[in-house]
């Protein structure tokens, strides 16, 4: 499903160049759950953002799908995102003068469906993520817990088959993340393709959700 | 950010552009019914006072004159309350002449018309009855500059017309008694005449028969009078166009502003929105709609601004634009709203905002997203 054949990304920061991946090459089946692990500071988010079609590689083939994401000009890469991934960032990254609501609803709008199903899909997932109460709250009145849940509402608003996952996992309690654990199972029953990065070690709760651990860095 | 100074700017604009078209269009309304000639009396390149007889001599021998008015006018003082002096217009007509239909539309709103031998009284436009604080039935108190005694004038009615600037200041009387108030030596002296043809085309010869014929003579046509008009409120629709200027510098420089200095929370917001699938283009509409929502009402907000400006008495631009010299007179601000003003207007002020806005979206949209967020 996602093939990174010889990936290179280098930013140039001032005078200094900063080489953040060298060389890697990754493949992901469809339905698999991936985890990129490390430290920080070893490309990891920038590995996500290259296969979510948000950056694109200094060099090498990004290929989803059978298409090379090099290839694609940018709008063509918008609707790719649009139908294919859902994206959960680290920092959220909700737009925070808007409602959950609004902010849910926003993958749909340049799909040009008519909102009234996804309306229903989003009550359907703010209930089983058991926030349906905040609907209509502005999200920056929303605690860290509740802005994850509408980012992982806000990436499965659209179905996509592709779960990109920034540290998902990083600013919640042990019960939201098992919560979300335990939504993210039976995402992947259905055969959605998981790839979430950590800096942590494994825990417990991964063994039977991550079928590959891949390491970077140090470890 | 954007609404506020966007209003600012647009009502002070508008505040002007109503004023001005308003002062333009009463003006060019007077000026529709100057006569056809009007004869003032020069010495030593002065203009006087005219002896009427000299003229009619020669007036009723020309035949393409069908009829011709002696006219009585110059200005009269009023001390207010709080000891200001200001200045009102008095007109000395025949009251044939105020009947006639030449003069300018005269409603009377209270009392009556002038009639014949009615000296001493008069019919006075609303501003003038205002600041004497008088009604009909009232007697008021005349003096002009450089008379002594002051002139006792009755009221007998109030009128309004359509041309504010016209009459509002005006305190209309027969012409004896005109002659009396500003100090003339008799009834067969006025200011100037008003000469009106049976064919207007003509007025250009005829005028130029009465220079031959009477010395010191100094026919103005109608066309050189409206000429003077607009060349008088052109001048001050140059500042008029200053405004114009200074809006869409003012708009420009928004615009540039919002183009150069990206805002970080328009950069993320724009990274997210394509993070999730918004295409460039959908940005772009969204962001059209909502600049042109918030130029739109900004706008509208600053033109009721103006207009609740202009309604307030204008204070600080009246005088600006409706004295003359050092007289300023009192008449109530001729508002007139022009459809093709306020069309302009919002354009001036939705394009370069639009402008301002697309561009930078457009700019940021060619980078990838996760930069766009980061940045």
């Amino acid at each position: 499903m996602i093939e990174l054949t010889d990936i290179h990304k280098r930013y140039a920061t001032g005078r200094h160049i900063v080489n953040v991946l060298s060389g890697i090459n990754l493949t992901v089946d469809t339905g698999e759950c991936v985890c990129l692990r490390g430290p920080s500071g070893t490309g990891k988010t920038t590995l996500l953002n290259i296969m979510g079609g948000m950056l694109s590689p200094t060099t090498g083939d990004v290929r989803v799908l059978q298409t090379s994401l090099t290839d694609l000009a940018h709008h063509m890469l918008s609707a790719y995102r649009r139908k294919h991934i859902g994206f959960i960032f680290q920092h959220y990254h909700l737009l925070e003068k808007l409602t959950v609501m609004e902010n849910l609803l926003m993958p749909l709008i340049p799909c040009g469906r008519p909102l009234e199903p996804g309306k229903a899909k989003m009550l359907q997932l703010l209930e089983r993520l058991q926030i349906g109460h905040r609907l209509t709250f502005p999200v920056h009145c929303l605690s860290g817990g509740e802005h994850q849940r509408v980012a992982v509402a806000r990436s499965l608003m659209n179905d996509p088959n592709i779960i990109l996952a920034d540290e998902p996992f990083s600013n919640l309690d042990k019960d939201n993340t098992l919560f979300i654990v335990s939504m993210f199972k039976e995402l992947k029953k259905q055969g959605k393709t998981f790839v979430f990065t950590a800096t942590a070690q494994p825990m417990p709760w991964e063994t039977d959700f991550i079928d590959r651990d891949i390491y970077y860095g140090s470890e | 950010m954007l609404a506020i100074p966007l209003t600012i700017i647009i009502a002070i604009v508008s505040a002007f552009s109503f004023f001005i078209e308003g002062v333009r269009r009463d003006a060019l309304l007077a000026a529709d019914y100057y006569p056809d000639i009007l004869i003032q009396q020069q010495v030593g390149g002065r203009t006087e006072s005219l002896f009427f007889d000299r003229y009619d001599d020669v007036l009723k021998d020309i035949n393409a004159i069908k009829s011709y008015y002696p006219r009585s006018w110059g200005y009269i003082n009023h001390t207010d309350s709080k000891n200001r002096i200001k200045s009102f217009v008095v007109m000395g007509l025949d009251p044939e002449y105020i009947s006639s239909g030449l003069f300018i539309d005269v409603a009377i709103e209270q009392g009556r018309s002038l009639r014949e031998h009615d000296y001493n009284k008069a019919i006075a436009g609303k501003a003038l009855a205002a600041a004497f604080d008088c009604t009909t039935g009232d007697t008021i108190e005349v003096t002009s500059p450089g008379l002594r005694k002051p002139v006792l004038i009755e009221v007998v009615g109030i009128f309004d017309t359509a041309v504010q600037i016209y009459s509002a200041d005006l305190l209309l009387v027969d012409r004896q008694t005109a002659n009396t108030i500003l100090g003339f030596i008799d009834d067969n002296e006025s200011s100037d005449i008003m000469v009106y043809l049976s064919n207007p085309a003509m007025a250009g010869m005829v005028a130029s028969n009465l220079l031959k014929k009477i010395d010191g003579a100094n026919p103005v046509t109608k066309s050189a009078m409206q000429s003077l008009t607009e060349q008088s409120f052109g001048q001050k629709s140059g500042f008029f166009h200053l405004l114009w200027f200074i809006l869409l510098v003012n708009v420009m420089i928004i615009a540039w502003s919002l183009t150069s200095h990206i805002s970080f929370s328009l950069r993320k917001e724009i990274g997210i929105l394509k993070a999730i699938g918004w295409d460039t283009g959908d940005i772009m509409i969204l962001k059209s709609f909502e600049t042109l929502t918030i130029g739109f009402f900004s706008i509208i907000a600053g033109l009721i601004g103006g207009i609740a400006y202009m309604f307030s008495g204008a204070p600080g631009i009246k005088q600006m634009i409706i004295g003359w010299t050092d007289i300023y007179p009192e008449f109530p601000i001729p508002l007139y709203v022009n459809a093709s003003t306020v069309f302009l207007i919002i354009i001036l002020g939705i394009i370069p905002l639009l402008a301002g806005t697309l561009f930078p979206i457009w700019r940021i949209g060619a980078i990838d997203p996760d930069k766009a967020i980061r940045q």
